[in-house]
């Protein structure tokens, strides 16, 4: 896909109206007090596309998108609202247009190759289109909830209790280590 | 509560704490006036035990604030624009001031007990003989009516009280005190400063020295004051009292002497002004909740509500006598507005040490000191400039704002980052008479007072010293060892924010001369004796380095003055 694909998504959204009707396999819902369960559910799942766990932890496990629901309560201005319903709306119309599904539906493997080329494509051109936009303002929260959280910064120590600024590797894990609390 | 005092302080801040700790501990009965709000210390606003995790918004200020176009100048500084102590920052549309559209100004406030002397970086320098005589050298501004010596004990007298972390570095022009253990420099830090050191005469990095209390002495655990954890979260508050701040050092000091009335949400707006005695007799007050008027009276009135506040009270003290505003017969007040400036820098990588590493954070940086005094001849433009940086190392991490997703995004981050070392200019802007604060003609706020109208900008001196500095930076970086270095400079054609590195200067500038200058030697007003004003309106010149210090040495040795002519029935 390109930008220009994703560029037109908008208009297609129009015709394809705001799909109450998808089908919403998910388990999420209960705790999200802003995002309602459809919404929930597909930034949850470009959450632990975008950062899955590997051999260090993943979005879903930092409950990024639990975290941002709170956000939306209390931090969001419009112009992110209105970013990540444009985010929404543009996945989910891309996936009609080009899969002839809903996006949640896609299998897994599909979804990511979908995200992969979305994220491809707005870093490379038409950087000015709202579903550029959109993506990359979601993109850059996701991240930054991820990498500000307790478990995705396992070295942090808050009150190091001293300075030193000439130690071995091994000096320094030893001193996170005995510091850390 | 009375309303009569043997002094009177308007302001809480750096040198507001200073006046009220040396007006109190000689046996003055002081009243401090503060226009913010009460603040404890440690204070339930301290946000220093906050893991990024536990921080509202995650540090992010809430865009609602955008939306409302609230704190739109703190949002243009960048750095400050943090949720966490977004608190202890002014918001203009609260606190409008006015400037004109094509030359915005940068007025960074704190309004609350302690002023900015909780958010600041704690970067702490005496001036240099040098600095004092600029004026008188090349001519620009009004000559200091004080040298270096004058102030040299006032250094040590503050200096030691405050708690200066610094090395003795043995430099002429920025003279070395009393200070308590230097922080250590990295070893990329070490690397660079002593390539530096090796490859110049005249330029010296050293570690920089700041009022963080890297050991205590007595006169730090008296007041409960702790050693610093470097955590390096310092304009949050700290609940050690770690840093020289009013709420952990100054205001408890006067306190303790049983002769300290604190009163918050007092906005002072004027200072009455008898014309047959020749003294300030009052100071009115507006109540910041109920908008209610009230004066109180003192023998000596101490203004320390910053530089721009404490000029713009008096250009407010207008009356039959003071049609141009009160300590204005010279026609000055209001003028010689300072700030440094930078907008020139470079950073690079610091080759070689990628097996060492730093542990904690330590609270301050590099300095290379001003090493461009008297060039004028060889380098085109008067004073000089110098920079302020550090290196650091840290691990790599994904924002979210380049292309990648997955595992394949994921994978790096974490990975420890070479050393970087950068670098950012503080030049010293000329003083212009036409650089000013004024009256606004007619816009007023909330509380029927006119907005202060700030119109600054930098020269063509200036200009020359950006342009300057990339080159200068530049060097030091490439004699210093570093490599993939990286120079930039704001072009010539752009406005530069005057008021962008916080430290506003002058307004009511000291001189030997009561027809050109506002304050004599001992910072009194030349037109009412028992009125100081011993903030940054003061200054007859910006220098290069941090100026709080100064301020401080100038306060103390203006209340002991004070104190001294009191004693010997002159005021
Ligand atoms: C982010 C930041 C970093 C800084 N870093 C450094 C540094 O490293 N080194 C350095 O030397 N300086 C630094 N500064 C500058 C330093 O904070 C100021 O120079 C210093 O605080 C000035 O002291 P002051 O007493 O004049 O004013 P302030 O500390 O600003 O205090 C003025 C007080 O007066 C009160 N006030 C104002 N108007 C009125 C009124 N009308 N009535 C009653 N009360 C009033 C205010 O509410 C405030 O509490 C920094 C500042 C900031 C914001
Ligand atoms: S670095 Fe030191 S002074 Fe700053 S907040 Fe931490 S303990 Fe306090």
């Amino acid at each position: 896909m390109n930008a220009g694909v994703l560029a037109t998504a908008g208009i297609v959204l129009s015709a394809c109206g705001r799909g109450e009707d998808l089908p919403l396999e998910t388990t999420l819902g209960t705790s999200f007090e802003y995002f309602p369960p459809h919404q929930a559910a597909i930034l949850s799942d470009v959450a632990d596309m975008l950062i899955p766990q590997t051999e260090t932890v993943g979005a879903a496990d930092t409950e990024t998108i639990l975290y941002l629901d709170q956000l939306m309560l209390k931090w969001a201005g419009e112009r992110t609202k209105l970013e990540i319903e444009d985010f929404i709306d543009s996945l989910e119309a891309e996936a009609l247009a080009r899969y002839q599904s809903n996006y949640l539906n896609m299998p897994e493997d599909k979804r990511k190759e979908f995200l992969q080329e979305i994220d491809a494509a707005s870093f490379s051109e038409n950087l000015d289109t709202v579903p550029v936009k959109s993506y990359r303002r979601v993109k850059w929260l996701i991240f930054h909830i991820h990498y500000t959280s307790e478990a995705a910064n396992p070295d942090f120590v808050l009150i190091p209790g001293q300075y030193t600024g000439n130690v071995s590797e091994a000096d320094y894990l030893a001193l996170v280590d005995e510091n850390r609390y | 509560m009375s309303t009569d005092f043997d002094a009177i302080v308007v302001g809480s801040g750096i040198s507001g704490g200073w006046a009220a700790k040396e007006l109190c501990e000689q046996g003055l009965k002081t009243l401090v006036l503060e226009r913010g709000r009460h603040l404890d210390h440690p204070s339930s606003e301290y946000t220093d035990f906050q893991a990024p995790w536990d921080m509202e918004h995650r540090g992010m200020v809430p865009e609602l604030y955008d939306e409302q176009g609230r704190y739109l100048m703190l949002k243009r500084k960048g750095w400050t624009y943090r949720n966490e102590f977004i608190q202890f920052f002014v918001d203009e549309k609260d606190h409008p001031y006015s400037y004109p559209e094509d030359r915005p100004f940068m007025w960074t406030r704190g309004y609350q007990l302690g002023g900015r002397s909780l958010t600041w970086a704690r970067q702490s320098y005496r001036w240099g003989p040098k600095d004092f005589e600029a004026n008188a050298k090349d001519g620009h501004g009004v000559d200091w009516p004080i040298r270096y010596d004058d102030l040299a004990p006032w250094y040590d007298h503050v200096e030691a009280f405050a708690g200066i972390s610094g090395a003795q570095d043995g430099l002429p022009d920025l003279p070395d005190g009393d200070f308590l253990k230097p922080w250590e420099m990295s070893c990329a830090e070490d690397f660079v400063s002593a390539n530096i050191n090796q490859n110049f005469d005249d330029r010296h990095m050293i570690i920089g020295r700041c009022a963080n209390l890297s050991e205590t002495r007595d006169v730090h655990t008296s007041l409960g004051r702790g050693t610093c954890q470097s955590r390096n979260y310092c304009m949050r508050g700290c609940s050690y009292g770690a840093y020289f701040s009013s709420l952990s050092a100054t205001l408890p000091a006067a306190e303790r002497t049983g002769n300290l009335t604190v009163m918050a949400d007092a906005i002072v707006s004027e200072v009455v002004f008898d014309p047959e005695t020749k003294r300030a007799t009052h100071v009115k007050v507006i109540d910041y909740h109920t908008k209610e008027e009230r004066l109180f009276s003192a023998r000596v009135i101490f203004l320390n509500a910053s530089a721009i506040a404490s000029t713009h009270i008096l250009l407010n003290s207008r009356s039959e006598t003071t049609p141009n505003g009160l300590a204005n017969s010279s026609g000055q007040l209001g003028n010689y507005i300072m700030d440094h400036f930078g907008h020139a820098g470079a950073n690079g990588t610091v080759p070689g040490f990628d097996d060492r590493f730093e542990f904690g954070r330590k609270p301050t940086g590099i300095y290379i000191p001003n090493y461009r005094h008297d060039r004028r001849e060889e380098q085109g433009f008067h004073r000089g400039f110098g920079f302020q940086g550090g290196a650091r190392r840290s691990r790599s991490t994904h924002s979210g704002t380049r292309a990648g997703i997955g595992a394949e995004a994921k994978s790096g981050v974490g990975d420890w980052q070479t050393w970087s070392f950068g670098i950012g200019m503080f030049g010293e802007m000329l003083p212009y008479a036409d650089n000013t604060v004024r009256l606004h003609p007619t816009k007023t706020d909330a509380w029927g007072i006119p907005l202060a109208h700030l119109d600054c900008h930098i020269r063509e001196n200036e200009r020359k010293m950006i342009r300057q500095a990339e080159i200068d930076a530049v060097e030091l970086l490439t004699a210093g060892g570093c490599t993939n270095i990286a120079s930039a400079r704001t072009p010539d054609d752009e406005h530069v924010l005057v008021g962008g590195k916080t430290h506003e200067m002058g307004g009511a500038c000291m001189g030997h001369d009561p027809s050109t200058s506002v304050l004599n030697a001992w910072n009194q007003t030349h037109d009412a004796a028992n009125l100081f004003v011993t903030d940054g309106a003061c200054m007859s010149s910006c220098g290069t380095a941090n100026p709080s210090l100064t301020y401080m040495a100038l306060t103390a040795r203006a209340a002991r003055h004070a104190v001294e002519l009191l004693k010997e029935g002159q005021l």
